[in-house]
């Protein structure tokens, strides 16, 4: 979750002031920003619906994408813990196939979401989200095999 | 919170290559800034250990095993795929289940630590695995995992 300042900066980052994400474990080659134990519901892939919530989960504040990549700042980084909640609305807007990634199979369905969400760091910073006026940049759904449940 | 230099001249890092992302998308999220500097190629995962304290409870055996995408930036390897049509977005490999992903953009409230208050743009790559997967102890788990 990245907050900006002013406007996005998606190629050089200059406006990013904070980049909330769980980490990269073992660094930097396992698990990439993935916690356990998310609060789902309702997943419907006809209807293109489900939800996402959790709430005070542990995170970090590596300030910008780049240096949550390859932590060069000092501080590299501040404790921090975030909550949001995520609604996949519908409708379906379109499906497909799984094209695109060797050694994976499944249907992905488009459809809209919006989020609420706040975060905090241990430096004293907060956040809360504007639940009006959100765009859903993307959305899908999907159900997927890879791996040894795709072969 | 001290004010960031994030002109990426001064990183100690090579400078982007110009953007070349498989996704036009891509360029208006987060893992643009990934994409358009990153070669990525399919590639077999190691096993990664999950963080003990994230498992709540869980044995430290069943963390599942990175997505088998290894993306390249600046020639470190991360097991990172994207996002976009008909890709696959798990961030764990091995697995069979459901999958979402929402990139949502908004404004809210910020309180900074001096006591000022602004308002800030937000963007957000958020997306969830609810199935069974192959762990890293071998033996197939059901779980649901966030990526954040």
């Amino acid at each position: 979750m990245d907050l900006y300042r002013s406007r996005y900066d998606f190629t050089n980052f200059t406006t990013q002031v904070h980049d909330f994400d769980p980490g990269i474990h073992p660094y930097p080659s396992g698990l990439f920003w993935t916690v356990p134990n998310p609060s789902l519901d309702s997943i419907n892939l006809g209807l293109g619906t489900a939800r996402m919530t959790m709430t005070d989960l542990a995170v970090t504040d590596f300030f910008d994408i780049p240096n949550a990549l390859f932590r060069f700042q000092d501080p590299v980084s501040s404790p921090a813990k975030c909550s949001f909640d995520i609604h996949w609305s519908g409708p379906v807007t379109s499906r497909g196939g799984v094209t695109n990634s060797p050694g994976s199979t499944g249907e992905l369905v488009m459809s809209s979401a919006t989020m609420t969400w706040s975060a905090s760091n241990a430096l004293g910073f907060s956040f809360r989200s504007n639940p009006e006026g959100t765009t859903s940049a993307f959305a899908q759904l999907g159900k997927i095999s890879n791996g040894v449940f795709a072969e | 919170m001290r004010k960031l230099d994030l002109d990426s001249m001064t990183w100690d890092l090579p400078p982007p290559r110009d953007a070349v992302s498989h996704h036009a998308h891509h360029l208006l999220s987060r893992r643009g800034f990934i994409g358009s500097m990153a070669a990525t190629a399919g590639a077999a995962a190691g096993a990664g250990l999950f963080p003990v304290a994230a498992l709540a409870g869980k044995p430290a055996n069943s963390a599942p095993k990175p997505t088998a995408t290894i993306t390249n930036v600046f020639g470190t390897d991360f097991h990172l795929t994207f996002f976009g049509p008909g890709i696959d977005p798990s961030s764990i490999g091995d697995f069979n289940g459901f999958v979402g992903v929402a990139d949502v953009q908004g404004t809210g409230t910020a309180h900074n630590p001096d006591g000022t208050t602004e308002t800030l743009l937000f963007d957000t790559d958020m997306r969830f695995m609810s199935g069974v997967y192959v762990g890293v102890d071998g033996a197939v788990h059901k779980g649901a995992f966030g990526f954040v």
